[in-house]
C-alpha cells in the first residue's frame, strides 16, 4: 500500500460515499478533494529530521546504542573491575584467615591435651612418693598422739601444743643399763 | 479492497514526502481545533511516533489524526529534546488557515457549532477531513457502528437546524 493510497480512501463503500455527498450538499461544501502538494526542500528537510528522531528514538528504546552508546560499557567495566578485585582480595583473605584460626585451634586443642596428661602424669607421681612416706609416718603421728594424751594438762613436763613437733618414742633401755631415762628428741625441722 | 495489513510503510520515498506535505498542515489544522498551544510540535510528535513504530500500522492516517487528537487533548508538549525548531518549516498561510472558517458559510459554520460536540467531530472528519468510517473509528477509539451513528445522528440535527419547520422550501 503506498502513500498516495493511505491518502486517497480507495476502499469506501458506495452507502458511505452516498452519505459524504449528502452531507457535502446539505453543508453545501464542494466535494473533499485535498489538494496534492508536492513535497518541497522544507518539508523534505522536516520529514527526514523527524524520521531520523524516530529511528533514534527506536534504537535507544530497543537497547541497540549508537558507536557513541559504547562508553557506558567502558565505564562499567572500569567501575566493576575494581570491586571485583576487592571482592576477591578480601575473600581470599578470609579464607586464609580461617585457616589460620583452623591451625591455631588445632594446636591449642594438642597443648590442651599435653597438658592435661602432664597433669595426670603429675598426679599419678605424686601419689606415688606420698604413699611410703604417709605409712612411714603413721606410727610418728600415733605416737605423738599418745603422749599428747598421756602428758597433764598442768605441769613442768608439759609439752608445748603449737610448736609442731613430732616426738618419736623410743624404746626403753632396759633397767639393766642403770643409767637414767632418757628421751631422744629428733628435731625433724 | 482489502489492502495487505500491517504492511511498512516507506518513510524515505518521494510518495511520502508528497504526503507528509498534504498531511502536515491538515494534522496542523485538527491540532488547532482542540485548542493545542503548539499544534506544529504535536504533529511533528504524532509523525515521529508513527515511523518509530516497529509494527507497521494499517491506517497511517487514521493513526495521525487519533494520535494528533490524543496530544491535544492531553496537552503535552512534544519534542522538548528535540533541536528541532518549530519554525523549520514556513508554510504557505493559505494552506493553513482555520479550514473551517474558510470552507463553510457563516450560517452552516454556526449550525455546525450548536451540534453536540462527539456528533461534530465525527462529522468533521467524515465530511472535512475526508476520513471514512473505519479510520474515523481508529483515530476516535470507538467502534464504526459508533461512528455512524454520530454522523446520523449529526445529519438529522442538521436537517432539524437548517429546516426547523420541517416544511418545503418555497421559492418566491
Amino acid at each position: 500500500m503506498s502513500w498516495h493510497d493511505a491518502i486517497n480512501i480507495t476502499d469506501e463503500l458506495d452507502e458511505d460515499r452516498t452519505l459524504r455527498d449528502e452531507l457535502q450538499h446539505m453543508l453545501g461544501l464542494p466535494p473533499v478533494k485535498h489538494p496534492d502538494i508536492a513535497s518541497t526542500p522544507d518539508t523534505v528537510a522536516l520529514a527526514q529530521s523527524l524520521h531520523r528522531e524516530a529511528m533514534r528514538r527506536r534504537r535507544t528504546a530497543s537497547g541497540i546504542l549508537p558507536q557513541k552508546g559504547k562508553r557506558p560499557f567502558i565505564l562499567i567495566a572500569a567501575t566493576t573491575i575494581p570491586v571485583l578485585f576487592t571482592v576477591i582480595a578480601l575473600g581470599t583473605w578470609s579464607i586464609k584467615l580461617k585457616r589460620q584460626a583452623a591451625t591455631l585451634a588445632a594446636e591449642a586443642l594438642e597443648l590442651e591435651s599435653k597438658t592435661l596428661e602432664l597433669e595426670s602424669r603429675q598426679n599419678r607421681m605424686d601419689n606415688t612418693k606420698d604413699g611410703p612416706r604417709s605409712r612411714e609416718n603413721a606410727p610418728i603421728l600415733q605416737a605423738s598422739e599418745n603422749n599428747q594424751a598421756a602428758t597433764p594438762e598442768s605441769g613442768e613436763g608439759k609439752t608445748p601444743h603449737n610448736t609442731g613437733e613430732l616426738v618419736k618414742p623410743e624404746e626403753r633401755p632396759s633397767r639393766l643399763n642403770s643409767q637414767p631415762d632418757q628421751y631422744r628428741v629428733n628435731d625433724r625441722r | 479492497m482489502q489492502t495487505t495489513a500491517h504492511e511498512q510503510f516507506d518513510f524515505e520515498s518521494i510518495d511520502f514526502f508528497d504526503a507528509f506535505a498534504s498531511l502536515y498542515p491538515r494534522l496542523i489544522n485538527y491540532a488547532r481545533r482542540y485548542g493545542a498551544t503548539y499544534p506544529e510540535d504535536i504533529t511533528q510528535e504524532a509523525f515521529v511516533i508513527l515511523m518509530q513504530r516497529e509494527n507497521p500500522v494499517e491506517h497511517p492516517v487514521a493513526f495521525l489524526y487519533g494520535t494528533v487528537r490524543t496530544l491535544s487533548l492531553t496537552e503535552r508538549r512534544p519534542l522538548k529534546n528535540q533541536n528541532i525548531s518549530l519554525d523549520a518549516i514556513l508554510l504557505d498561510p493559505s494552506l493553513a488557515p482555520d479550514a473551517e472558517d474558510r470552507l463553510l458559510s457563516r450560517e452552516v459554520r454556526e449550525h455546525m457549532r450548536s451540534l453536540t460536540p462527539t456528533f461534530r467531530e465525527a462529522l468533521w472528519l467524515f465530511v472535512v477531513e475526508g476520513l471514512s468510517i473505519k479510520e474515523i473509528a481508529i483515530a476516535i477509539d470507538i467502534p464504526e457502528a459508533t461512528v455512524k451513528t454520530r454522523i446520523f445522528r449529526a445529519k438529522a440535527q442538521l436537517r432539524e437546524l437548517l429546516n426547523p419547520t420541517g416544511g418545503i422550501h418555497v421559492v418566491a
